[in-house]
C-alpha cells in the first residue's frame, strides 16, 4: 500500500520502506517546542468548554479514563486542524493511500505516580468494547489495525511515561481481541509486571494473550522520547506500551493520538454506542473525518465541519 | 461594597487590580495548598484541571461574574485578575446604563 501523490511532508521511499519494516516512523516535528507549549497553554483552557463536545460525560467516566474525551477534534478548532496537519496527513497517506479518514482521537495523560501502559496490539479495537470498531474490506483484511499518530503535547521522557515500541512486531498478533478482559479499576496503579508497574486503564491486557505463557520480547524495546510538538506514527498492531510516570518533580505527560484508516475501512459497523473502560458514550453525533483525498464509499457516517462550524481542511 | 486603591480613591470591589490579584492569589493558595507565581501558568506549576475548575468557581462566586476560561490565553492569576476586573467594570457600566 503506497501513495503516489507527493506532498510537502511525504516521506521518502526509504522512509516508507522502513515504516513497513519497523512498524513506526519518527519522531518528527509537527510544532516547534515553544509553539506547542504556547498552544497547549491556551487550548487546554478552551477544551474545558465541553458545550460542543459530541459525547456526554454522564456515563462516560470511570476509573482513570473518561471516554467522553474521545474525538474532541469534532468540536475543537485546534484539534480539528491538528488531525489534518500536513506534517501528519502526508505521512499517513504515504502508507494508507490518498483517501484517508481520521476516525478517532484520544488524549493519553499520565500524571506523576501513574502506572505504565501494558504491552498491547490493537487490530479491530474490539478488545475493550467487545465489538470491532474498525473493519477492513475482505480483500485487504491482512492489513488490519489503524495508523496512530501520537503527538507529545508535553514532554514524553523516560521518567514521565514515554511510549515504548517493539520494532517489527506488527505482523503477528499475540493477542486475541475477541477474548474478554475484565474491568478492575481497583487494580489501577497497583500491579507490577516483570518489575514494572503497568496496567491497561483498569484492564490487564495479558488476559487477551493467545498463549498465556508468552512474554513480550522487552529486550528489543525502544523508547520514544519526545519533546513537546514531536509526533510518531505507528501501526496499532505493533507491540507498544508506555513507561510509568515515575518523576514526582515533573509535570504530567500528555499525548494526543489521532487514528487513521483508508476510506475503504468500515468504522463502528452496526454500532450505536461505545461501551468500554467502564464508560459508555452514544455515537449519535459522531462522524469520521476525511483528511485526505476523496471518499467514494457510503458505509461510514462522516462530518465535514466541527460542531462549531469549523471546516476540516482536507489534504 | 468598596475597596481602596493606594491612591485613596474608593472603588467598587473587583475593579482594583491589586486587590483582585491579592484576593485571587489567596483563593489559589487555599485551593492548591501552596503559593503560586501569579505570572506563571498554573498548570506549569502543577495545578490539576480539577483544582483549577474549583478555583475558577470560587473566583466567580466571589465577584459575581461568570469566568469564561476559554477567553484566557493562559491559566495565569494576573490574566485571570484582569479578566475579572474587566467583567466587573463592564457589569457596573451596563447596570448604570440600565438605570438611566
Amino acid at each position: 500500500m503506497t501513495n503516489t501523490l507527493d506532498q510537502r511532508f511525504t516521506p521518502t521511499a526509504d522512509e516508507v520502506a522502513r515504516f513497513h519494516e519497523q512498524g513506526y516512523l519518527g519522531p518528527f516535528t509537527v510544532y516547534e517546542e515553544e509553539e506547542m507549549k504556547r498552544l497547549w497553554r491556551r487550548e487546554r483552557l478552551r477544551l474545558m468548554d465541553r458545550s460542543g463536545a459530541v459525547y456526554d460525560e454522564d456515563d462516560a467516566q470511570a476509573g482513570n479514563t473518561n471516554i467522553a474525551n474521545y474525538d474532541r477534534h469534532l468540536d475543537s478548532t485546534f484539534l480539528a486542524d491538528h488531525v489534518c496537519r500536513p506534517e501528519i496527513v502526508d505521512r499517513v497517506a504515504a502508507v494508507l493511500g490518498p483517501n484517508v479518514l481520521c476516525w478517532r482521537s484520544e488524549f493519553f495523560p499520565k500524571y506523576p505516580g501513574d502506572e505504565g501502559t501494558d504491552w498491547h496490539q490493537a487490530d479491530t479495537f474490539a478488545f475493550a468494547s467487545g465489538k470491532p470498531q474498525i473493519l477492513w474490506p475482505a480483500e485487504e483484511r491482512e492489513f488490519g489495525g489503524t495508523i496512530t499518530v501520537w503527538t507529545a503535547f508535553t514532554e514524553a521522557a523516560e521518567d514521565t511515561g514515554c511510549l515504548q515500541f517493539i520494532p517489527g512486531s506488527q505482523r503477528t498478533m499475540h493477542y486475541d481481541e475477541t477474548k474478554a478482559m475484565h474491568y478492575q479499576p481497583d487494580k489501577i496503579n497497583g500491579r507490577g509486571k516483570d518489575g514494572v508497574n503497568r496496567g491497561f486503564y483498569g484492564y490487564d491486557y495479558r488476559e487477551l494473550q493467545k498463549d498465556p505463557d508468552w512474554r513480550p520480547p522487552e529486550d528489543r524495546a525502544v523508547s520514544m522520547v519526545m519533546k513537546p510538538g514531536e509526533a510518531v506514527m505507528f501501526w496499532s498492531t505493533m507491540m507498544h506500551a508506555s513507561k510509568p510516570h515515575s518523576n514526582p518533580d515533573k509535570p504530567m505527560r500528555l499525548g494526543f493520538a489521532g487514528r487513521y484508516v483508508p476510506t475503504s475501512v468500515e468504522v463502528y459497523p452496526d454500532t450505536d454506542d461505545v461501551d468500554e473502560y467502564g464508560g459508555q458514550v452514544s455515537l449519535q453525533k459522531y462522524g469520521a473525518v476525511l483528511v485526505s483525498g476523496v471518499d467514494t464509499h457510503t458505509h461510514n457516517r462522516k462530518v465535514t465541519a466541527t460542531t462549531r462550524g469549523h471546516v476540516f481542511p482536507v489534504r | 461594597m468598596t475597596s481602596t486603591r493606594s491612591t485613596g480613591t474608593d472603588l467598587p470591589t473587583g475593579t482594583d487590580i491589586s486587590e483582585v490579584l491579592s484576593t485571587i492569589g489567596g483563593i489559589a493558595h487555599r485551593v492548591l495548598g501552596r503559593d503560586v507565581d501569579p505570572a506563571v501558568d498554573l498548570f506549569d506549576q502543577g495545578t490539576t484541571s480539577l483544582a483549577f475548575i474549583r478555583m475558577i468557581a470560587e473566583v466567580g462566586a466571589r465577584y459575581g461574574v461568570t469566568v469564561d476560561v476559554a477567553e484566557l490565553e493562559e491559566a495565569r492569576i494576573d490574566l485571570l485578575s484582569q479578566m475579572v476586573v474587566d467583567q466587573v467594570v463592564a457589569q457596573e457600566r451596563d447596570g448604570r446604563e440600565d438605570g438611566r
